[in-house]
């Protein structure tokens, strides 16, 4: 796993996108890893612990091309996620819809927890970053869900995703909605979650699949 | 734990007297570690300027106590207090306020001026250091009225900057300057701050400033509403 | 030292106020020079030509007595008074001068020419001839030799109160600048007139100046106490011309209106435009407090700014008052050299107005300075 993880992390230092790809589509092919390991083990730590190494200086531009590296290979799982979600027979376990706050363009968080939803056996829509406020209101109202994940990677944007939460307890009155959240940001804040109005904090697929039990 | 250098302790303000009172901060308590880098965000009309202006013994609360490094400011004598705004204290407000009749370089050595009288051989070469690191040297012996807003701001930075306070209050430093200026400030900023441990609290709109702050305080209705770590 | 530093570039920094202020201030230190010295210089003309040749002091007989006898001992005792600068014993008696048909009354006068000098100015007042040296000489005033037409050499007839008839010789003619004197006097030597009237070795008055005429009532006190056992009586020039002195007071009054009301403006222009300043100022004095400059500092600045305006403008307006002074007494010259005023600055009393206005100063400059040190700098910054 370590060796695994060392592997997968110097590819995506190196920006090597077809490496990336072709070395985690092996594993997945060669059952030498299940999503859920390669996810929170892999690929998960290899995208936190990204670090630029001219000058000790962080430099935007090579995390947005090993992001963009990431988001292809991530992509590239989809089909094996379908695969074990039959595998597990995951029963219908109700729809969620997922979004970053106004200005968090990390998504790549929010989108391993969709596809670890999706495993699960929920019916998952994606909106992803930096959605407005009331789009995700809207979007809650049109759609009925019966969860609603927040992924917050920067904390700055733990204001905003308060804000969302307001808007989207406004909207929706009748209609039970557990408002789960995640990311980085609650790393360095673990009790922030009560304070923006949240109802779960959600850090491992353990979390994930434990929702439906209360 | 690290001691707190500044912290209010449960801190009422009112404006007003009798019927027109209006209440402006409520109950707030709020401590900074030595050698943090804080930033305090909220609305127009929060609170948070006057609970910057609290903190640097600018204005006085109605209720509640404000304690530096552990001693309480309202024991101190009127001198105590401007002895404390000259050395330990670092003000960068939003608007320069620079003295009209002085030209930058006289601008920035003005707290020492205030302290010791005339500066000396060191205090000129710490404040063109200063005014190097914030890239307006060229501009040094410019009157303060001929320079453009985002030199003259920066002059206030290095003004606040050359007592070498424990503390800089900022209050929207780069409110009125360009990105590019606004990103030299911060790097500026960050850099005294990790090499002389000065402790800063900055009050700012901008979202590029306070989410590369250590840790950022949101202020909203006169109370402090979230409190995070970056 | 801050303060100081701070308010001269405060000054420098809007030079055009700077120099209207300090005109100002000039002005009416300068009109306070001038004016003052002019009253002055016009009071002490004024005085001269009143008493300046006559006897300020005056000795004569009580009311119970015609003369004063033993009087030597008198005059190194009138000397030891240290304001009393001349001293001249007199021998008075009216007389009879007959010309032709008509009589005139004369007053006789025996003096003591060299000492009568320090008071009368005789030898410049003598025109004609020479003082009486002999018994029988005389002098006479140029009115009274001009009606009888005698001059130097010829004969007048005089005759005594007690009816002696006695023939003098005019010696000297003198005009004493006052016709009724000029008409009146017969001066002559004082043991002669002792001689004629009978008066052994008493005189009728002793007549005295002192160093300053206003202090003249004062001298006569200090007289009147050191005869206390004497049988006289002591006057001065101040009690004998009320008008004069009432009139002098006036104009004494009027001057010290004028510059009071000079002064007054002086410190209402400094007090304003500090005040304007404070204002202006506001700003750079909050963002000063907040940089930790103490109350007291800040309000220094002011009261400097007030008083270096008031010191320039002080010197600067004495230096103008002078001038003037020096203008007025160069350009009202008469043919003859001698200019209708001659001014005269007493350096104490230019000095003393400089130093008013610049205290002045300072005093305005107090209500803007506290105003200063009252500042806080959360107003300010409040207030944008």
């Amino acid at each position: 796993m370590d060796e695994q993880f060392a592997h997968f992390k110097s590819l995506l230092d190196r920006e090597d996108r077809e490496g990336a790809v072709n070395y985690v589509i092996g594993l997945l092919q060669r059952d030498e890893v299940d999503i859920i390991t390669l996810y929170e083990q892999i690929i998960g730590p290899a995208i936190n612990e990204m670090v630029c190494s001219i000058d000790g200086k962080w430099c935007i531009w090579k995390e947005h091309v090993r992001t963009s590296i990431a988001a292809t290979v991530l992509g590239c799982c989809y089909p094996f996620v379908m695969k074990e979600r039959r595998e597990r027979h995951a029963g219908d376990r109700g729809k969620v819809i997922i979004a970053c706050p106004p200005e968090e363009y990390h998504e790549l968080g929010a989108r391993m927890v969709a596809d670890l939803f999706t495993l699960c056996g929920h019916e998952v829509t994606f909106i992803g970053a930096n959605t407005p406020n009331l789009e995700v209101a809207t979007a809650v109202e049109l759609m009925s869900p019966r969860y609603l994940a927040i992924s917050v990677s920067n904390s700055y944007n733990l204001f905003a995703a308060e804000r969302t939460i307001s808007s989207v307890r406004r909207s929706v009155n009748e209609k039970p909605l557990t408002i789960i959240v995640g990311g980085s940001a609650f790393e360095r804040n673990p009790n922030a979650w009560r304070e923006i109005g949240a109802d779960r904090l959600a850090r491992t697929f353990v979390d994930i699949d434990g929702l439906e039990e209360g | 734990m690290a001691e707190n250098v500044i912290e209010v302790r449960k801190v009422d303000k009112f404006y007003g007297t009798g019927s027109i009172r209006t209440q402006v901060l409520f109950d707030v308590s709020l401590g900074f570690e030595r050698g943090s880098f804080n930033s305090i965000i909220g609305a127009s009309g929060s609170g948070k300027t006057t609970l910057l202006n609290i903190l640097g013994t600018l204005d006085l609360p109605s209720k509640g106590e404000v304690l530096i490094d552990g001693e309480r400011t309202d024991g101190l004598t009127k001198n105590q207090l401007a002895k404390l705004r000259n050395e330990t204290i670092g003000f960068v407000f939003q608007f320069h306020y620079l003295l009209p009749e002085y030209t930058a370089l006289e601008n920035v050595l003005l707290p020492v001026t205030i302290r010791k009288g005339r500066p000396d051989q060191g205090d000129v070469k710490r404040a063109e250091e200063l005014m190097e690191l914030v890239g307006i040297f060229n501009v040094k012996d410019n009157l303060a009225t001929n320079m453009s807003g985002g030199q003259q701001q920066r002059t206030a930075v290095a003004r606040a900057l050359i007592n070498e306070p424990k503390i800089v209050l900022a209050d929207e430093p780069t409110g009125n300057l360009d990105s590019e200026s606004t990103a030299t400030i911060y790097q500026r900023f960050r850099y005294i701050n990790a090499t002389l441990g000065t402790t800063f609290i900055i009050v700012t709109h901008d979202r590029r400033i306070a989410e590369q702050t250590d840790r950022i305080v949101g202020v909203k209705d006169g109370r402090i509403d979230m409190d995070v770590k970056k | 030292m801050v303060s100081f530093g701070i308010a001269l570039r405060f000054l420098r920094s809007n030079k055009v106020q700077t120099i209207l202020i300090v005109l100002g201030i000039a002005v009416g230190v300068s009109v306070q020079v001038f004016v003052g010295s002019l009253v002055t210089s016009l009071q002490g003309s004024l005085v001269d030509a009143a008493v300046g040749s006559s006897s300020q002091v005056t000795i004569s007989p009580d009311e119970n007595n015609t003369v004063i006898e033993d009087w030597e001992p008198m005059v190194p005792s009138l000397e030891g008074i240290s304001q009393i600068n001349a001293i001249s014993v007199s021998a008075d008696s009216p007389s009879f001068l007959r010309d032709g048909s008509r009589t005139l009354s004369v007053l006789v006068r025996g003096l003591q020419f060299e000492k009568a000098d320090n008071i009368y100015n005789l030898e410049e007042a003598t025109y004609e001839g020479s003082w009486p040296t002999i018994p029988g000489e005389v002098l006479i005033g140029k009115e009274l030799s001009e009606t009888l037409a005698v001059g130097v050499g010829d004969d007048i007839q005089v005759t005594t109160p007690a009816g002696q008839n006695l023939t003098m010789v005019v010696s000297g003619l003198f005009d004493l600048n006052v016709r009724v004197i000029n008409e009146n006097w017969i001066l002559t030597t004082l043991s002669y007139a002792q001689g004629i009237f009978g008066f052994g070795e008493a005189i009728t008055s002793i007549e005295t100046q002192v160093d300053d005429v206003f202090q003249a009532d004062v001298v006569a006190q200090e007289v009147r106490e050191l005869f206390a056992d004497r049988p006289v009586e002591v006057t001065d020039w101040k009690a004998e011309n009320a008008q004069l002195l009432s009139g002098l007071e006036s104009q004494s009054f009027s001057s010290i209106i004028i510059q009071t009301f000079v002064l007054a403006s002086v410190v209402i222009a400094i007090a304003s435009i500090l005040a304007i300043k404070v204002l202006q100022r506001s700003r750079q004095i909050g963002i000063l407090k907040a940089m930790g400059i103490t109350d007291r500092d800040a309000s220094l600045i002011f009261i400097y700014e007030g008083t270096m305006l008031g010191a320039l403008g002080a010197t600067l307006g004495a230096l103008l008052g002078l001038t003037l002074i020096w203008a007025f007494t160069t350009f009202t010259a008469q043919p003859d050299g001698t200019s209708v005023l001659s001014i005269t600055a007493e350096p104490t009393f230019v000095i003393l107005s400089a130093g008013i206005a610049i205290l002045a100063a300072a005093v305005a400059s107090a209500i803007p300075a506290r105003k200063s040190s009252k500042l806080s700098p959360i107003e300010v910054i409040r207030n944008g």
